[in-house]
């Protein structure tokens, strides 16, 4: 009597077994035939008056119809929704791009934001706007995240950790070089995922302000950040009223409408700006490489209006440059930093070079550049993956009665 | 006065030997200045298209590539041979392939054709080398090397001129400015550049259809005018990066010689095949 139980109970296990296989099945493919229009990869963008203007930005697996953003003021004074003014697919890819853009936000105000796709909802996060008073705030730049993936999201966790810890960090200004090739969707639809991992343990989006990298060549850039299509992607923004970011492209001519823009844009914020900052991706001083065309057209600029800092990138190393002026050490001269270290191999950098020379630092590994911006000085602070400082410097503020100099 | 086929092939030599000598001792003088897309190659992530060597590794490979290539210079100059120059054609080609492998340049898949030139020059002389073994048929064919490559180098750059090479656009603007004193505009630049696009892919055409020495003497002069471009832009710090172009001239020059004053006592060079 005995076995034919047994059998029973094999014959029975044996088919709910399979019953529930073949449901787990139908589930996956069901997941995998239909993707859906949950809202992914999000990210705000900073490209102009971030104390009042912001970008918010997503990617669905499918098209869609409606997508828009629920947003509240942290107080929950104000509520609106606003809908994507830019969707669209991603160049050479299978997924969708939307671009909200908000605008006529409060200066230093936490706004909870929820994306929205056909009813497919993210979690609540959170960005806060730029201060538009003279508060000190401080500003995460690097760069060259194209490859080395795991070293990639090691970074992107120490920063959310970083913007966790210190909520002054307002921002993360990259200096280009997301993907190594800027055509390939999935090499960016990589990079936006793991670019989810800024995002700060209690939800706060670190908007992100992007420059061009020589490998960022395409459409996409343009598509991921919001630019208009062939936009010549410099621009310049306040972070606060007395921090002024240019953002340059080192992908366009150098010289052309770039240069007598940049002279404008210098001549314009110098006198209105106690730190004038430049971020573009190919260095004029460079660690490793030949320098580029800013060595050339941008460089007279940055010394006769007096530029307070140069980040650059592009070269894979840690450096800082010595104050240069008209080729030699100055110390009314303008600083290099940087050179990328968001995931990619670390070179190393020719340290026989006259401009990094003492008191200038130059050094390897993956890194990210902590600015710090006060009334009384701007701290350039080298952060190791790890946590650890290899570089700490501070400048002092430049006299404001200081003329701009004539060019030779 | 027209010159002889063996002297003429004589010159055609020299004239590749100087320029491939040249471009030896400017490629060795870039590869010294700073690690170049061979070391990109070798120590890049592997993510992005490098084997993912130790750097330790790959600079020194690097850096007696370029002792090698300084080595080359009085080697081609006085004693050289096909094995060496077949090795030499093989680096150059290299570097144009990994160029266009590792990308990060604008229209870098181009850079074979725009590098077409410099590995050409080596091949050209090696099937001019030894000269007793210089056959009629050979010299022909080592022209039509040097055409369809200097074709090609044209075809290539004027490509990327007519889609406003941005660094091209600063050639000309710092051309303005440090040697005419004038400030031209990005709009002025743009537009002379198409110009130069459109004459540049014409002459790439013309190479390959006609013998014409007036022909080849134009790209000569054009190939030197835009490698010293580069010391314009760059000052001499930059020279490299014009030796290193040595065949954008010499390589039509080469042409251009060989062609030269041949058109009436020859049937314009008719004899190539003969």
């Amino acid at each position: 009597m005995r076995k034919p139980v047994l059998q029973s109970w094999a014959l029975f296990s044996i088919t709910i077994l399979s019953l529930l296989c073949y449901l787990a099945a139908c589930d996956l493919r069901s997941q995998a035939s239909e993707p859906d229009t949950r809202p992914v990869q999000w990210r705000v963008i900073w490209k102009d008056h971030p104390a009042h203007q912001a970008t918010i930005s997503w990617s669905t697996a499918r098209r869609g119809k409606l997508h828009r953003v629920l947003v509240t003021s942290g107080n929950g004074d104000e509520a609106r929704v606003v809908e994507c003014h830019r969707n669209g697919p991603y160049t050479g890819g299978n997924a969708f791009y939307h671009h909200a853009r908000l605008a006529d936000l409060q200066p230093s105000t936490r706004y909870d934001i929820v994306l929205e796709s056909d009813g497919q909802r993210s979690p609540k996060m959170y960005f806060v706007t730029a201060p538009d008073d003279d508060r000190p705030i401080h500003l995460l730049f690097g760069g060259d995240s194209r490859s080395g993936r795991q070293a990639r999201q090691q970074i992107n966790r120490m920063m959310a950790q970083m913007a966790t810890r210190d909520p002054s960090i307002i921002a993360f200004a990259h200096g280009g070089d997301y993907v190594v090739t800027g055509h390939r969707f999935d090499l960016w639809d990589a990079w936006l995922s793991d670019h989810e991992l800024t995002v700060t343990a209690d939800g706060r989006l670190v908007p992100i302000i992007p420059a061009r990298g020589n490998h960022d060549s395409g459409k996409l850039f343009d598509e991921v950040f919001d630019f208009p299509v062939g936009d010549t992607n410099y621009y310049a923004l306040n972070l606060t009223a007395q921090v002024r970011l240019i953002t340059l492209n080192t992908n366009i001519s150098a010289g052309g409408d770039q240069a007598q823009w940049l002279a404008d844009e210098l001549q314009r914020s110098r006198p209105r700006h106690r730190w004038l900052l430049a971020q573009y991706h190919r260095p004029a001083f460079p660690a490793v490489k030949i320098p580029g065309a800013a060595r050339r057209h941008w460089v007279p600029l940055f010394e006769q209006y007096h530029l307070d800092l140069a980040c650059e990138s592009d070269g894979h190393v840690i450096k800082r440059t010595s104050p240069i002026r008209n080729e030699k050490f100055d110390p009314t001269g303008v600083v290099y930093i940087g050179e990328g270290g968001l995931g990619v191999t670390q070179r190393t950098p020719d340290v026989k070079r006259w401009y990094l020379q003492p008191p200038g630092v130059v050094g390897r590994g993956h890194h990210v550049q902590l600015l710090q911006f006060s009334p009384t000085g701007l701290r350039c602070q080298t952060i190791l993956h790890g946590g650890q400082v290899f570089d700490d410097v501070t400048l002092k503020p430049r006299e404001r009665s200081q003329p701009p100099l004539t060019r030779k | 006065m027209a010159l002889g086929q063996s002297s003429r092939v004589t010159v055609l030599r020299k004239c590749l030997q100087i320029t491939l000598s040249v471009q030896c001792l400017g490629a060795a003088w870039r590869l010294f200045t700073a690690p170049s897309v061979m070391l990109e190659l070798g120590a890049g992530h592997p993510d992005a298209g490098g084997w993912g060597w130790s750097e330790a590794v790959a600079r020194p490979l690097e850096l007696g590539l370029a002792w090698l290539l300084l080595a080359s210079v009085p080697w081609v100059l006085l004693w050289p041979r096909w094995p060496g120059l077949l090795a030499l054609a093989w680096v150059f080609l290299s570097f144009a392939c990994a160029q266009a492998w590792l990308g990060g340049h604008f229209l870098s898949h181009w850079e074979p054709a725009a590098h077409a030139v410099r590995f050409a020059a080596p091949l050209a002389l090696a099937l001019l080398i030894p000269q007793a073994l210089a056959s009629p048929r050979r010299v022909t064919q080592t022209i039509w090397l040097l055409r369809v490559a200097v074709a090609a180098t044209f075809l290539a750059h004027g490509w990327e001129a007519w889609n406003l090479h941005p660094v091209f656009v600063d050639y000309l603007i710092a051309a303005g400015d440090r040697l005419l004193g004038i400030a031209v505009s990005q709009a002025t630049a743009e537009q002379l550049l198409r110009l130069i696009g459109l004459i540049d892919l014409g002459v790439a055409i013309l190479i390959l259809t006609t013998r014409s020495s007036a022909v080849a003497f134009y790209m000569a002069f054009w190939g030197f005018i835009t490698a010293g471009s580069r010391i314009v832009h760059d000052d001499w710090p930059g020279a490299y990066a014009a030796l290193i172009r040595a065949a954008n001239g010499g390589l039509p020059l080469a042409l251009a010689l060989y062609w030269w004053k041949t058109c009436d006592s020859e049937a314009n060079d008719g004899h190539e095949s003969k």
